[in-house]
């Protein structure tokens, strides 16, 4: 007998689920079931993850969510007598547009709905969104069993023809057996109902963690969300706390789940109909290129991009030389070929408003330096034929990737930058990124000896045996220390501790917003994605987190504040005021004497990149003459290069040899002293000495450099 | 990669007749350099942004210090850092002042750089502001009634003047005496409260004398100023003490300037050099800063301090017994004289720590340690008038020192060291002072 779990809930709803993805689904595989579903309390933050990591074990996954239902979404003020009445309502994805209406009521439940922690819908988004969705009648919390309960059998049966009549052959009874005197009362109305109308019953279990024996750390980790005591008793009354009314619900077994439902075979038996009904969404995509707005004359982004780059390059370079336009026109030809000309346009589009409106914008960032139409449309203000940076270290026509620009923008100058892409491609179309806040192992350790009234200064001590070590897990501390191992032998409350905290390490514990990443999306967000929205930020966030969001489809841009854009800013404010002095900071000459003796002598404090003591050591060794030593010195102060140093420093001042593995490699490693401090580097030597291909040298580094870390993790 | 590793040696053979075994060295020098090779795009453009901040930190230091001050201001660590960078670049950073200090760290016309309103506690943003705007519109206070008269008084309200008067920042009006504006006068308000109702009824009786059309243009228009009151000054240490609470600095001085002296004589060490001391007994002084107590596992309590002096800081705990002997000596602002040891942490040989043998009070140093007052003179200065005068000011100073003289000659670099017979001198500093009046090398103090 094959049986699928339809009802799960994950450590995705948050504080409130105990089930981790993984663990989940390693459990199904064991118990050989086909097929796992996610529905997780009104949010599908965990969908990516689930659908990824079901394929990776080859499981179906079904995407869903069991979201809160109330009369109207508008309404957000109550009383004390007239309160919020929130119905459970699971729905499943049954296809692609399934998927696409799932995430559309999951979202509008954030953006329209939202009370208290709550995201709601009602029905009337239910009435516009229910293509592709299968539902059922859910749980004790869900409307019918509601109606059932209150209102009567009849007035449960009028309530249930409205999803039956709307959902037809996708509506399903779900009878649930937790051992509750009021669950049996429920079913054996549905019972009912399902001879009545014909409608397939389908059995399931409301899953809140993996095994039974998780069902502690469960209330451990509802109390660490009502901040309640364990010892506090469960009850609605005053003095009470909110808590599971037995340890039921936890991801059973096939055969157990077989025996709970021996009477009813075929409650078992639809799952599989269910199953093999749904198709599951594919959720991984190539990136979506939000739509840019180009003038009439041109035809294409590609044309535009292109009149933008020549009359760019007339200002940027007094001679447009034919290598210059070789140049250009080679990197046109892979941003046009790879597609990407949007893309550019509207990063050169953002970072022209904000100089504009007097942002101040950093050179650039990353590899997207290397790109002399990045240069040319102003994107970056570093000259890459000058020097002679790589446009294949960023694109490789050779290795289709996304471009990565990422832009640096003074403190307060950022956000106008935002809050103008905001406007220009519409609020619906932009967002920030979730970032999940995880119990690590100390802070499992110090929520759980909370809950059990610890005391703190025991548990302190307690989470001071873990070390602290980044990432690090209770296994692992575990494994490491005699002390705690001693500990979990015993049988005292710290055992106890650190045994429920095994099982809830790793449990989403709140969300947050990526300080720096902002997406695009060519249309309403919302039929790509789900997103929420939070208290401090006026903007959609998106449910998936930066880990998948690229791999959802979505362009993700950092947008980063940088303090020293700020230090320029205000110095250049102030030298104006006092001396009335007028400098633009991007042509002040880069041989300044004063500049490099300020540099030789080590005095870099306050100075970006270099005010490091160590720094400053090397500098007064060094004593750097040119902007080559600078960048040199900032590409080798670095754990693992940094021992290049030395070398380097006595190789500029003659007491050591500099030589060259071959002349051929003479002019290439001369600004070096014959080190290969950069990428760059290693990709012109594979083109001098062996004539590789400038994206063919890309790919040969990275495929040196992927084999060095696959040794390092080997022998680390 | 052995796959790649032919393509590139055929390629090199074919390309350049570079043989084999030379074009699998160059293979093998890219593969090691493969795994630090740096993304020079981005190295490129972050050290053209890292040499555009050390231009301007070379051609205009004050500016840019003040700049990166600036978005500090709530960081009393970085900005004291950044001080002392100021300090060694030879740029005063002097304390606020209304009629200098603008909202952020800025630079006045002597190049100096002005500490911000904005970082003085309990000044809020709009005092801030009402103070600059006004000044920036019509001129400078020319005194505190001026100001007072100028400023919006339900902004720059008496939180805020405490706040400017602790800082420092009205000192131009009373030549720094600060404690004038907080002084309580008969009818138990704060001078600057009873200037401010003066500089409200002053602002009415203007408003008023304009709004009347037969405005009484014989009346007198003016009420007297409540003159500033007759009080004491606030010794250095109250006033350093008010400081550090508004700003978090000590900015018109140092509690332990008082104490160098004694600091050079009878310290051993001082606090950057205390790790260099391995095993060694040293003594070191300065101010406590901190103070954490707490309790252990077994219910004793033990505290963490930490010590400044004009070096750097020292972190120090005290545990069980010692606790209960020193604790009475652990208080913010305390200037302590500390007696202990470098050396091997209980248990653990890598680890040091300064084990605390005794403390006492640095102003009470000198009474017990000193036990001999040196001065130094020159030979080519030396006559008897000078030697009259030591003796003069020796007789003035009575104590239980041993007085010391030594005559050096500093062409030859040679000394003869004098020996006082039975003069017995003070080592308190008003003595120290009155030597240090007179034409000599240098004047110590010694102990044992």
């Amino acid at each position: 007998m094959q049986f699928t779990h339809l009802h799960c809930h994950t450590q995705f709803s948050l504080l409130d689920g105990a089930s981790s993805i993984p663990g989940m689904l390693d459990k199904a595989v064991k118990d050989n079931m086909e097929a796992v579903a996610i529905t997780d309390h009104g949010n599908m933050f965990g969908v990516f993850k689930f659908v990824a990591e079901a394929n990776k074990r080859n499981i179906k996954p079904i995407v869903g969510c069991e979201f809160y239902l109330v009369a109207d979404r508008h309404k957000k003020t109550f009383t004390k007598e007239a309160g919020d009445n929130r119905y459970h309502q699971l729905f499943l994805a049954k296809n692609q547009t399934g998927y696409q209406n799932l995430a559309k009521l999951c979202s509008l439940g954030y953006i329209q709905g939202l009370y208290s922690k709550y995201p709601r819908i009602d029905k009337e988004l239910v009435l516009q969104y229910h293509e592709g969705l299968i539902a059922t009648t859910c749980c004790l919390g869900a409307m019918v069993p509601q109606t059932i309960l209150n209102e009567g059998e009849e007035a449960a049966e009028k309530e249930f023809k409205w999803w039956l009549d709307l959902f037809g052959e996708d509506y399903y009874i779900e009878l649930q057996r937790h051992h509750l005197p009021e669950q049996e009362k429920v079913n054996e109305v549905l019972v009912r109902f399902a001879k009545k109308y014909n409608v397939k019953m389908i059995a399931s279990n409301d899953s809140h963690y993996i095994d039974q024996n998780d069902s502690d750390a469960h209330d451990i980790l509802l109390c660490i969300n009502t901040g309640e005591f364990l010892s506090t008793p469960k009850g609605d009354a005053k003095g009470q706390r909110f808590g599971f009314p037995n340890n039921e619900f936890y991801f059973k077994s096939t055969a157990e789940m077989t025996a709970l439902f021996k009477d009813l075979p075929e409650a078992i038996d639809n799952t599989n109909e269910i199953i093999s009904k749904i198709t599951p969404p594919k959720l991984k995509r190539d990136i979506l290129l939000p739509h840019f707005p180009i003038p009439a004359a041109f035809d294409n982004p590609n044309d535009y991009l292109r009149h933008l780059t020549f009359e760019g390059a007339r200002k940027r370079y007094k001679e447009l030389t034919p290598e210059i336009e070789e140049r250009l026109n080679f990197e046109l030809q892979i941003i046009i070929q790879m597609g990407f000309s949007g893309y550019f346009l509207i990063v050169s589009d953002f970072i022209r408003k904000g100089k504009e409106i007097g942002v101040m914008i950093g050179p650039g960032r990353g590899s997207a330096a290397g790109s002399a139409v990045a240069y040319c449309i102003e994107i970056t203000n570093i000259d890459p034929v000058k020097y002679n940076l790589l446009f294949e270290r960023f694109l490789n026509p050779e290795r289709v990737s996304m471009p990565d620009i990422d832009t640096d923008f003074d403190e307060d100058g950022r956000q106008k930058v935002i809050d103008y892409v905001v406007d220009k491609y519409g609020k619906n179309q932009v967002a920030q990124i979730i970032t999940y806040g995880t119990m690590a192992a100390k802070s499992a350790i110090k929520d759980v000896a909370r809950v059990m009234e610890y005391p703190i200064a025991d548990s302190t001590a307690l989470t001071k045996m873990i070390p602290d070590t980044p990432g690090i897990s209770l296994d692992k501390a575990i494994e490491g220390s005699k002390e705690l191992q001693d500990i979990l032998k015993g049988s005292d409350i710290r055992s106890r501790i650190i045994k429920q905290a095994k099982v809830l390490e790793g449990s989403v514990r709140n969300s947050g917003i990526h300080a720096s990443a902002v997406i695009i999306a060519p249309d309403d967000i919302t039929k790509y994605i789900p997103v929420a929205v939070a208290k401090d930020s006026d903007l959609l966030v998106t449910q998936f987190d930066g880990k998948v969001i690229e791999d959802a489809g979505m362009l993700k841009m950092d947008f980063l504040g940088l303090t020293n854009l700020n230090n320029i800013q205000d110095a250049l404010k102030l030298i104006k005021s006092n001396r009335g002095v007028d400098i633009n900071i991007d042509e002040i000459p880069l041989d300044d004497e004063l500049t490099f003796q300020l540099f030789q002598r080590g005095e870099t404090i306050a100075i970006f990149q270099f005010e490091s003591p160590g720094m400053q050591k090397y500098l007064k060794e060094l004593k750097p003459t040119n902007i080559e030593d600078l960048i040199a010195m900032n590409a080798l102060y670095r754990p693992g290069p940094m021992e290049y140093i030395p070398s380097f420093v006595k190789r500029k001042h003659g007491a050591e040899k500099t030589e060259y593995p071959h002349p051929l490699l003479e002019e290439l490693l001369k600004p070096t002293y014959g080190i290969m401090v950069y990428q760059e580097q290693i990709m012109l030597t594979a083109r001098i000495i062996a004539g590789y291909s400038l994206g063919g040298a890309d790919l040969l580094r990275r495929a040196m450099g992927k084999r060095i870390k696959r040794r390092w993790l080997k022998n680390g | 990669m052995a796959k790649e590793r032919v393509k590139f040696v055929e390629g090199a053979l074919s390309l350049h007749q570079i043989l084999e075994k030379k074009s699998n060295e160059i293979f093998d020098i890219m593969e090691r350099f493969a795994e630090y090779g740096f993304n020079r795009s981005h190295a490129a453009a972050y050290s053209v942004l890292a040499y555009q901040t050390a231009y301007l930190k070379a051609h205009y230091p004050a500016e840019y210090m003040a700049a990166v001050m600036s978005r500090k201001t709530s960081d009393v660590s970085t900005i004291s850092f950044l001080t002392n960078e100021c300090k060694r670049m030879g740029i005063d950073v002097l304390g606020p002042n209304v009629n200098e200090s603008q909202k952020f760290f800025s630079v006045n016309a002597q190049g100096k750089i002005r500490f911000a309103l904005s970082a003085i506690k309990g000044l809020g943003e709009a005092a801030v502001e009402a103070i600059v705007d006004e000044r920036e519109a019509k001129g400078a206070y020319v005194s505190f009634y001026d100001m007072m008269q100028r400023v919006n008084l339900r902004t720059v309200n008496k939180k805020s003047l405490e706040a400017l008067t602790l800082a420092g920042a009205l000192d131009d009006f009373n030549n720094g005496h600060r404690a004038q504006y907080l002084h309580i006068g008969k009818d138990g308000s704060l001078f600057i409260e009873s200037v401010a109702k003066w500089a409200g009824s002053m602002v009415d009786r203007k408003a008023s004398s304009v709004a009347s059309l037969f405005g009484n243009s014989g009346a007198d228009q003016t009420l007297k100023e409540p003159p500033f009151p007759e009080c004491e000054r606030w010794n250095m240490l109250q006033q350093l003490k008010h400081e550090k609470e508004v700003t978090g600095f000590y900015l018109s001085g140092h509690p332990l300037d008082a104490y160098k002296l004694d600091m050079e004589t009878f310290a051993n060490c001082t606090l950057d050099k205390v790790t260099q001391g391995k095993d060694k007994a040293l003594t070191i002084a300065g101010i406590v800063v901190s103070v954490d107590t707490r309790v252990d596992k077994n219910g004793n309590k033990f505290a963490r301090f930490v010590l400044e002096d004009f070096t750097g800081t020292l972190d120090l705990v005290v545990f069980n017994e010692d606790y209960i002997k020193f604790n009475q000596y652990l208080e913010a602002g305390k200037m302590l004289y500390i007696k202990g040891n470098y050396q091997v942490r209980f248990r653990n040989s890598e680890n040091y720590e300064f084990k605390i043998k005794s403390i006492q009070l640095l102003s009470t140093v000198r009474e017990t340690e000193a036990r001999f007052v040196h001065v130094k003179l020159s030979m080519y200065k030396v006559d008897e008038r000078l030697i009259e005068q030591i003796n003069k000011v020796c007789l003035a100073h009575p104590g239980k020192c041993q007085f010391k003289m030594t005559l050096t000659d500093e062409e030859e670099n040679t000394f003869v060291n004098l020996k006082s017979l039975d003069l017995k001198v003070d080592s308190a500093n008003e003595f120290i002072d009155a030597l240090n009046e007179l034409d000599l090398v240098s004047v110590k103090l010694g102990a044992g």
